[in-house]
């Protein structure tokens, strides 16, 4: 893609973004009748000054960037990575306004962490906070979740082919409908049910367990919208253990385990085909991994010793592990524990199944299991290649839906995104050694950033340094794209300079 | 020698039937921190500590017994709400599991509208509590209020109001512009 | 995601009743998968526990 972007190529990129801020400055108003209805007047001034600077911006794209032109692929890819920096600015106005945070990075941080529905959080006092900033935090997760280009897709872009080209470049390929606006409409369907019946199950055994009734209806919603957006917000410090519940716990796996799975399944699953669930390649791959994981840290558990009965094992082992899996990061136990309770094995336990992540076109991160699922059967099929006689061709399929056979783009393809992954898990590892980190809990806290889980080991804090906070935000960012925004983001700005520089050579 | 050995095997004796009696070797209730705690569960593990803190969050009542979570950070002293400075940490708080009659005396609980009642709770700590499925946590056999909570006050804060006013100006002079240019109702003459 | 052959509703109303029951059903099968892979990861442990300590 040789880039040279012209004026109307810029001009077609901030209006794309203004749009999409306009629709971050509209998810404000929940908070902001949050916090009205809880008569929470300072509260009501963030999200009063947050709204109208997002409604500002967007006035002065459409009054400086207003276009005729049709998107193309990279506008699209360049509006949703650009877009998800810009909206992390923006979003940070209200939170930042609250006091709750030492510096505005610290804010953005927060923002990234909620839109890629990581959960890491440099948010200080957290059991203080108003409902309306918790309010804000959750539904971020669940926005984000959605993808906060879906949201533009369905209520901004009506009509518009370049809703299309946006939406696959926000790293979801598949294609539920043939019209991509009734795919966001889908996805949005399927996830509003779940919230009503998920908050429900959620609200009843918070009141079984002694919550009152009106705290425990917010945190009923809360914590759904933190698990099924696989994003791991809680609205107390203590995360899930603040609620010391197996109920709570198990709903909450339930939920985040199913929402970590492929809207493309949701959808074949919910509309008939019911066999999807065990045939589709994604469940196949999360399955075995997690149940290696659970091997694995289960050898951990008892040679370390600490967590004796099998009710410890499932609900600090298996609740960790399942959470780290699917990415979302809701937690039972203290951030230290997974260091000096765990034990190494497994603690490696958990860093590996985050590592490998949830299923594509889902709210999860890591490799995702479409491609672990492609690149183990690519193994499995050179291995026969190997062993079978010269003439035998050993084709390899897998079955995502549909059966799809594996051939070499798409094996690279796979293995390509896996690279970039062990890149950026490794590379924040490594920064964490060099500032003075463990590297256990270096690698646990990086492969959380990058695969956007959310557990952390104790090294995410206000207090870590700067440029770890900058890089934990790329790699929430870069992993939640893959990639490929990213490094079109990249170009984009590259030839943008090289443009200008070759214009003033000419002169 | 002789008064030496005796001081010595009255001292064994003693040892042995405060150990023998209390299923253990029983330390004093030791005043601590909960960051102190989790950062030294080995060494705390069911043993009796001393906690003072706010009580934050819900008071969740579960037949005769109950959980709070209490906080003993700095915002436990003085949230940010209050004034208090950012110290780097989100909460250093922990569940307690205590007696529903030990429960009933805590009357206002901490957020953002209020500063929680101060409390202090001895009980047996756990890393990994067997009852509760290994949670972390103290069972508590006091919990005394030292200090009732009360309301926060949030002052309404005039700059941000300001703020609002100069950015809804701003807002409305731009939508003026942009809605006469996307509704241009005028007739040719009056235009450019 | 074709209508069964059985006999259908009259109406809009019925095909969304049993649009929504194609839902609910969904909804169900998803949360007994994940009940499988729980029950599965809890009988793994029963045994590596038993092996191990």
């Amino acid at each position: 893609m040789i880039l040279r972007p012209s004026r109307g190529d810029v001009k077609l990129i901030g209006w794309g973004i203004g749009r999409v801020i306009l629709g971050v400055g509209l998810l404000m108003t929940v908070p902001l009748v949050t916090a009205v209805l809880s008569t929470e007047w300072d509260t009501v001034l963030d999200f009063l000054v947050g709204i109208l600077a997002c409604v500002a911006f967007w006035l002065v794209m459409e009054l400086t960037c207003k276009s005729e032109r049709d998107f193309r692929w990279f506008h699209g890819l360049i509006v949703a990575s650009g877009g998800w920096i810009t909206a992390m600015l923006f979003g940070a106005i209200p939170s930042f306004l609250s006091g709750h945070y030492k510096a505005y990075l610290d804010a953005c941080f927060d923002l990234m962490s909620g839109y890629t529905t990581t959960g890491l959080f440099l948010l200080q006092d957290l059991d203080h906070a108003s409902n309306g900033l918790n309010m804000w935090r959750h539904l971020l997760t669940y926005a984000g979740g959605q993808g906060i280009i879906v949201i533009a897709l369905t209520f901004l872009f009506a009509g518009t082919a370049g809703a299309f080209k946006i939406y696959v470049s926000e790293g979801k390929e598949e294609k539920l409908l043939p019209n991509v606006i009734n795919t966001a409409r889908a996805i949005w369907m399927i996830s509003l049910t779940y919230l009503v019946i998920g908050s429900l199950f959620l609200w009843v055994s918070l009141l079984k367990e002694g919550m009152p009734v009106a705290r425990g209806g917010l945190h009923s919603l809360w914590l759904f919208m933190g698990a099924w957006s696989t994003g791991g917000f809680a609205p107390q410090s203590l995360n899930i253990l603040y609620y010391h519940s197996f109920w709570v716990e198990l709903i909450t796996l339930v939920i985040f385990v199913i929402g970590s799975f492929n809207f493309a399944l949701h959808y074949a699953v919910w509309t008939g085909n019911r066999r999807e669930i065990y045939r589709n390649i994604e469940i196949r791959s999360f399955t075995t991994t997690i149940l290696l994981g659970t091997v694995m840290l289960s050898i951990g558990f008892g040679k370390f010793g600490v967590f004796g009965s099998l009710g410890e094992f499932f609900r600090k082992g298996f609740y960790q592990l399942a959470s780290g899996h699917t990415t979302t990061g809701n937690s039972t136990v203290y951030s230290t524990s997974f260091f000096q309770e765990f034990g190494f094995i497994a603690m490696w336990a958990v860093i590996l199944v985050m590592a490998i992540g949830a299923s594509a076109c889902s709210t999860g991160g890591g490799f995702k299991g479409l491609r672990m699922g492609i690149v183990f059967r690519y193994l499995r099929g050179e291995i026969r290649r190997l062993v079978s006689p010269e003439s035998a061709v050993v084709p390899e399929k897998i079955h995502h839906v549909h059966d799809i056979w594996l051939d070499d783009p798409m094996v690279k393809g796979a293995l390509f995104i896996i690279i970039c992954y062990v890149v950026i898990y490794s590379l924040g590892a490594m920064l964490g050694v060099i500032y003075g980190y463990d590297p256990s809990v270096a690698f646990f806290d990086s492969v959380s950033a990058g695969s956007n889980t959310g557990l952390s080991a104790g090294l995410t804090s206000p207090l870590m340094p700067a440029a770890l906070k900058v890089y934990y935000i790329f790699m929430m960012w870069a992993g939640r794209l893959e990639f490929m925004s990213i490094i079109a983001l990249f170009s984009f700005a590259g030839a943008l300079l090289r443009g200008k520089r070759a214009r003033r050579r000419r002169s | 020698m002789k008064r030496v050995g005796i001081i010595a095997m009255v001292t064994i004796i003693l040892v042995v039937v405060l150990a023998g009696g209390s299923g253990g070797i029983a330390w004093a209730a030791e005043e601590v921190t909960v960051e102190e705690l989790v950062a030294n569960m080995e060494e705390f593990d069911e043993r009796e500590v001393t906690i003072s803190g706010e009580a934050v969050g819900d008071v969740m009542l579960r037949d005769d017994h109950g959980w709070v979570t209490v906080n003993d950070d700095a915002y436990s002293v003085e949230s940010i709400h209050e004034g208090g400075d950012l110290t780097g940490y989100s909460n250093w708080g922990i569940g307690v599991w205590a007696p529903r009659t030990e429960l009933e005396g805590i009357q206002i609980m901490g957020g953002y509208k209020y500063k929680g009642d101060q409390v202090r709770v001895t009980g047996v700590f756990h890393r990994a509590c067997q009852e509760h499925g290994g949670d972390t946590d103290i069972h508590a056999n006091r919990v005394e209020v030292l200090e009732p909570g009360h309301p926060i006050s949030h002052p309404f804060a005039h700059w941000k109001l300001i703020l609002v006013l100069v950015l809804a100006m701003l807002v409305m002079a731009l939508g003026y512009v942009w809605w006469k240019r996307t509704h241009p109702s005028l007739p040719r003459g009056w235009r450019g | 995601m074709k209508d069964s052959p059985r006999e259908k509703r009259t109406g809009p109303v019925g095909s969304r009743w049993r649009r929504w029951r194609s839902y609910a059903l969904g909804i169900l099968i998803e949360s007994a998968a994940v009940g499988a892979i729980s029950l599965a990861a809890l009988g793994l442990m029963l045994l590596i526990k038993a092996l191990v300590t």
